[in-house]
């Protein structure tokens, strides 16, 4: 009886890969929480983890990441074990990174663009991961770290500028005539950057991963579909090489993010502190 | 020339690329959703939508050449330092 209830999930799921993308746009694959939902619907808390999917899921991220720290950091030794080594290589990576752009100062920044990359990162791979799901495919996630973002560059604004210094810098600095006659442009302009910059960061995010996650979903209706003919219930792994190119661009949409970050904080600086100037 | 001083200005000019066409997409977008809001709020179909569209594209290339200005500048320092 195993055999048949094999084969009608696997043509359910390629069908249903197939339909969604057709019917209802892109989807990603099941995870743990979907499949819990199908099965035990009616039970409450089931209900409740599956509205609050993404959620969850980013909760997950989190205490992966405080796991894997309070590892790294819970027997510090001057010979470092490789847990240790590769942690301090990726923060002394890191480090260089955001120092590189803002300048000395950027180590006061560290801990929230390194928890930002770090956090990000294990969010992006978690969709690679069987049973899991990548958290920042869902805007709600993406946008909730680009509001942060926000009120944190917005704060350092106000924070090393001074209130008046920090709407100063939003008139486009004047310091002549010309300077004064360009405010009624420069100031709607410089506020609109300041929400484009939230939304570019959330926008690009969700976008590389979602479109990741479906390809991979698709690839994996296809390879099913593509071996269905000989009855197989294991589909060809077609996924693979765009497991591969996830983990790459996952890494690399969780740089920029940071990187982003860095540069967003680093205009808000005033300009003597930049290390370039 | 070190790896971690060819991989740091890879990043960055990645991070450009990659960003690039978002804030051109956004700029506009920003722009056209507050003018609605503006437009409701008080009456003015359609100036305000258009005006701030136009502002919200102006602000995104404004963005833009920001965005390159200074991660050339941290790149020029970079090859100086070296």
């Amino acid at each position: 009886m195993v055999e048949p209830t094999l084969r009608e999930a696997v043509h359910q799921t390629a069908h249903g890969v197939g339909h969604q993308v057709t019917q209802e746009g892109l989807k990603e694959l099941a995870n743990w929480i979907t499949l819990l939902n199908h099965y035990f619907h009616d039970v409450p808390l089931v209900h409740f983890l599956h509205q609050w999917e993404n959620v969850v899921f980013s909760l997950i991220a989190g205490m992966t990441l405080v796991t894997i720290s309070f590892f790294a950091v819970r027997k510090k030794t001057l010979i470092p074990g490789p847990l240790q080594n590769a942690i301090e290589y990726a923060v002394e990576s890191l480090e260089n990174l955001v120092v590189g752009i803002i300048g000395p100062r950027g180590q006061t920044y560290l801990p929230f663009i390194g928890t930002l990359f770090f956090y990000i990162l294990i969010q992006n791979l978690m969709g690679i991961v069987p049973g899991m799901k990548a958290p920042t495919s869902s805007l709600n996630t993406t946008v909730a770290l680009a509001v942060c973002v926000f009120f944190y560059v917005q704060g350092i604004g106000i924070k090393e500028n001074g209130f008046f210094g920090y709407i100063h810098h939003l008139m486009g600095s004047p310091d002549d005539l010309v300077g004064w006659l360009m405010v009624p442009l420069n100031f709607p302009l410089h506020v609109l950057q300041e929400f484009i910059k939230p939304l570019s960061l959330s926008l690009r995010l969700f976008g590389n991963i979602l479109g990741e996650d479906s390809l991979i979903a698709a690839f994996i209706g296809l390879g099913i579909l593509a071996s269905s003919f000989i009855h197989s219930p294991i589909g060809l792994p077609l996924q693979i090489p765009f497991l591969l190119l996830s983990m790459l661009l996952g890494t690399i949409q969780a740089l920029v993010f940071s990187l982003l970050t860095t540069i967003y904080i680093s205009l808000m600086l005033p300009s003597s502190t930049h290390r370039t100037e | 020339m070190k790896k971690e001083e060819k991989f740091y200005p890879l990043v960055r000019n990645l991070g450009m690329v990659v960003t690039i066409p978002t804030v051109f997409a956004v700029g506009p977008f920003v722009g056209f959703f507050i003018g609605n809001w503006i437009d409701q709020k008080w009456n003015t179909d359609p100036w305000a939508m258009i005006t701030l569209t136009l502002l919200g594209f102006v602000a995104s290339v404004k963005q833009v050449i920001d965005l390159i200005k200074r991660t050339t500048s941290s790149e020029n320092s970079d090859e100086t330092k070296k």
